[in-house]
């Protein structure tokens, strides 16, 4: 059974229609990539399986479970977490505090304690031990992205949702993610839906790569499939070609 | 944080220990002073609880204070009965009407739960004046021996009880919860935290201590009217009180009380001051949110940062 199936998913704001029957599955321990071109409905599918939106129509199945229609926090409790496109830390807050915040409720911990050790465990993962005590608010921009991950994981989650986790960082600070990334999927075998405009990460972390435009899946096959496909490489590669 | 010792809470609890002392051994005149601050320290850690904690401006918070006052008020002037079933049906219908209000309006954010719940007080007072039940005008007064101590007792109890919850509150997990929440409440749900639940627990917390706290309140002053019960002039300094001491803290609501009420009606009560107080407070609580959002509490943690564990 796929950890997740999405089926002919639907989500209109007003006369706009951002998905137009999605459909798509991602396996246990399977990393696909979500690529297209801006406003082809990338973001909106992640918010839509995270609950952040709700679909005009079409379900979600966990596991065989449909949860499409659930509160964001008990999808999260059920195990699939979102990280967000621009970073939103708790910025009163310490790094390991942050943390713990996703430990303590995504694992529905009993109390405080097990949940700064259970953070201190995920920020060492994700390389960030020495950041543990900083304020999150005072962090770059890369190590901010780092934390959206880290308090992903650390929900427990087997099913991560990643938005652009990749995008913006130099060409050095891009390996070493991708490096990292491989580490960590390496150790936990979680399953992700990696939405990316790095093509770089995209080909380099995903198993399979599935292309939306205007809402709707114009290609799914391997990273290798879709960069020879002809309607990508119109819709989406356009003239700038592969690799950027 | 586990196993880290409640110095905090040692302190605040000596704290009450002497005020409860003085009280015991000091003049009816002392008492009473003690009783109408310890009210106000009633109300701010109460306020304390949503907005201090959450972040949301609960600008109408004076209507549970008067659920509080008229619970007692009819009860006694009515029915004749102790005191103490007043406070605790104030408590009870806080905490009630809290839950109920905050279902709808807590679903608001910012500004808009803060004008909602100032409409609601509105509301209450004009509500009030309605129904014969709460007396003509919304007068209720009441006959009943003048005992100090006994009502300062009550009180006291009040906020002790409030200072061990709010402690216990923020370090555990619900703390962190509503930390989160007030730094970043889509976040915090992405974190696996219902913020809903959250949030209406703690309202629910401050209803029913305001409740109690405007329950004492009539009891002190034998009596409640529609336009003091109501006067948006308390919801304004609960809030001032808080911002001044420190926000969210166990320690900056006592604080912050001790000063607001001291300021208004101790020291600055000359006839000439007239309206003074609100000029002092005010700019006391703009210059404060201006360079020190967490009042004195955050002050004294920036300059003795070995203090912190001390004071929280």
């Amino acid at each position: 059974m796929p950890a997740v199936e999405v089926s002919n998913l639907s989500k209109s704001f007003g006369g706009v229609q951002a998905l137009r029957g999605v459909s798509l599955s991602l396996g246990e321990s399977e990393v696909l990539g979500l690529i297209g071109p801006n406003g082809s409905g990338k973001s909106t599918l992640l918010n839509v399986i995270a609950g952040v939106q709700k679909p005009t129509s079409g379900t979600v199945k966990l596991g065989g479970r449909a949860i499409s229609g659930m509160r964001p926090d008990a999808i999260v409790k059920l195990g699939v977490a979102k990280t967000y496109q621009i970073p939103k830390p708790f910025a009163s807050m310490s790094v390991r505090e942050n943390v713990a915040v996703a430990a303590l409720y995504g694992r529905r911990l009993r109390s405080v304690g097990p949940a700064l050790e259970e953070a201190d465990r995920t920020l060492a993962i994700v390389g960030m031990g020495d950041r543990s005590d900083l304020a999150a608010g005072s962090l770059t921009a890369q190590e901010k992205k780092r934390l959206e991950l880290a308090k992903a994981i650390a929900t427990g989650a087997k099913v991560l949702l990643l938005d652009e986790v990749f995008a913006g960082l130099s060409s050095e600070e891009l390996r070493d993610s991708i490096a990292l990334f491989r580490k960590m999927h390496e150790e936990l075998r979680f399953s992700a839906l990696v939405v990316e405009h790095v093509m770089r990460a995209v080909l380099n972390v995903s198993e399979g790569v599935v292309v939306l435009e205007e809402g709707r899946v114009i290609a799914a096959g391997s990273p290798d499939q879709i960069v020879h496909d002809e309607r990508v490489v119109q819709a989406y590669l356009g003239s700038k070609g592969v690799g950027t | 944080m586990k196993g880290r010792t409640p110095f905090t809470l040692y302190g605040l609890l000596a704290v009450m220990a002497a005020l409860a002392a003085v009280a015991s051994f000091s003049g009816v005149a002392t008492t009473v002073l003690l009783v109408n601050l310890l009210v106000f320290a009633a109300l701010a850690y109460s306020i304390n609880f949503i907005t201090g904690m959450t972040g949301y401006v609960s600008f109408g918070h004076v209507v549970f204070m008067a659920i509080g006052s008229y619970s007692l008020a009819v009860l006694v002037s009515t029915y004749s009965t102790s005191p103490f079933e007043g406070i605790a049906l104030g408590a009870l219908l806080g905490g009630l009407f809290a839950l109920g209000i905050g279902a709808v309006t807590l679903r608001f954010r910012g500004v808009y739960f803060a004008i909602a719940s100032l409409v609601l007080a509105l509301a209450g007072y004009n509500l009030v004046l309605q129904f014969p039940q709460f007396g003509p005008g919304g007068e209720l007064i009441f006959y009943i021996p003048f005992q100090p101590l006994t009502v300062f007792f009550a009180i006291w109890g009040i906020v002790v009880a409030e200072i061990v919850l709010t402690f216990f509150v923020n370090r555990g997990k619900v703390g962190l919860g509503i930390r989160a929440i007030k730094d970043e409440e889509d976040a915090a749900a992405a974190a696996g935290v219902n913020p809903m639940k959250l949030k209406l627990y703690v309202y629910m917390l401050s209803g029913l201590f305001a409740g109690a706290a405007g329950a004492v309140f009539a009891w002190s002053t034998f009596g409640v009217n529609a336009s003091s019960a109501f006067d948006l002039t308390f919801s304004l300094q609960m809030l001032a009180m808080i911002l001044i001491g420190g926000m969210g803290t166990s320690t900056g609501p006592l604080l912050g009380a001790s000063i607001v009420y001291l300021l208004y009606y101790e020291l600055l009560t000359y006839p000439r001051l007239q309206g003074g107080q609100f000029l002092v407070v005010g700019a006391a609580v703009i210059v404060i949110a201006l360079f020190v959002p967490d009042g004195i509490v955050g002050i004294i943690r920036r300059k003795y940062p070995s203090l912190k564990p001390v004071i929280e």
